[in-house]
């Protein structure tokens, strides 16, 4: 479950449908729906930790199931990059990105699970992300 | 074009010391193309200053502003206001940008966030190659356009050296050895006699070895040439 101190990047053709469907996924965080996952820049994610963001979570389609094709796999490349600017900021590595279909809403629940998990040093609330 | 990379971002923290009003400018012609300077790249930069201070607990102000080019005066005066703001101007454009920005505004703290590496052409995206030298005495019309000085790790003008092996350069493995592409080249065209023409040895006083370079063209150049130099 995230809180309202994390941030949700939709893709429409997944993400957004899966929200849809179990707006519980992902809790309180605030929504941004985008064309496609990969039109989420480093500059977006690195804006939303700026504003506050602990955790930022591109939902984008799966591999091989992206309608723009090579959408997914820049967001990927972007979320590394925003984690790598993150950290080197001294900050922590507070962006993920979690494959979803409209049609399997428990995918999403798994892969949130997985890269999302507390960073003590940073205090309970904290919460730091980890990517596959 | 000019082509940069940024540098390790606590050696820009260690350059921009204790500044609390820090402006990022960027430059955005030929490092914007190299993905390191243009307003998204300082965007990016201003981005990682706020928030490493937000992890350390300090308070600083970042602007961001963004030049058609850093390398011409016209563009220069957007900057004044600025400047006058800012404790140190952290510049995202070539050296050339931050050396003529610091000329015209000498009472400012004028700092590189890039270290200005080579010139070079896009070779596949998010991959640039260094073309040339800048040798100031072209011989690229004698070596079917493959630049010897730079693309030679000995910039050897009668190649190849005794290093090339199987093709390849002995200081780097996968680099193809030019003078083995200078050949191929030439015996395409149907030019391998030239190769036997002996290139004499190099007038590097053209090169920056001769000291600061200037261009002018008289017919457009309304200073005193001596004057400056």
């Amino acid at each position: 479950m995230l809180g309202k101190d994390a941030a949700a990047f939709l893709c429409r053709n997944s993400g957004a449908l899966v929200d849809a469907e179990d707006p519980g996924l992902l809790g309180e965080a605030v929504r941004v729906v985008v064309p496609c996952g990969g039109r989420v820049d480093v500059l977006h994610l690195l804006k939303a930790v700026e504003n506050g963001a602990r955790t930022v979570v591109v939902v984008a389609c799966h591999i091989d199931n992206c309608l723009s094709l090579s959408g997914t796999d820049e967001a990927e490349l972007r979320v590394a990059r925003a984690n790598a600017l993150l950290v080197e900021s001294g900050s922590a590595a507070r962006c993920a990105i979690c494959r979803a279909a409209a049609n399997a809403p428990a995918d999403l629940r798994k892969a949130l699970s997985e890269v999302i998990h507390p960073v003590g040093a940073r205090g309970p609330e904290a919460e730091e992300v980890t990517t596959a | 074009m000019i082509v940069a990379a940024r540098k390790p971002f606590e050696e820009i923290l260690d350059i921009l010391g204790d500044a609390e009003r820090i402006l990022v400018s960027a430059c955005n012609t030929c490092v914007t193309v190299c993905l390191v300077g243009g307003r998204r790249e300082a965007a990016l930069l201003a981005s990682q200053l706020r928030i490493h201070a937000q992890e350390a607990g300090r308070e600083i102000e970042v602007r961001e502003s963004a030049l058609e080019r850093h390398c011409d005066r016209e563009f220069l005066d957007a900057l004044t206001e600025d400047l006058e703001w800012a404790d140190v101007m952290l510049s995202t454009a070539c050296g050339v940008g931050v050396n003529l920005v610091a000329d015209v505004n000498p009472t400012r703290r004028i700092v590189p966030a890039l270290n200005t590496t080579f010139f070079g052409a896009t070779d596949l995206p998010g991959r640039w190659r260094e073309m040339c030298g800048g040798c100031g005495d072209c011989v690229l019309h004698k070596t079917g356009g493959i630049c010897p000085v730079v693309r030679c790790a000995k910039s050897i003008l009668n190649g190849p050296c005794g290093g090339c092996q199987d093709g390849k350069c002995e200081v780097d493995k996968d680099t193809t050895c030019a003078w083995q592409d200078i050949i191929e080249r030439l015996d395409g065209q149907g030019r391998s006699p030239e190769l036997e023409v002996f290139e004499p040895i190099k007038d590097w006083r053209a090169s920056h070895a001769g000291g600061r370079r200037r261009r002018i063209v008289e017919e457009v150049f309304a200073g005193d040439a001596e004057v400056s130099a």
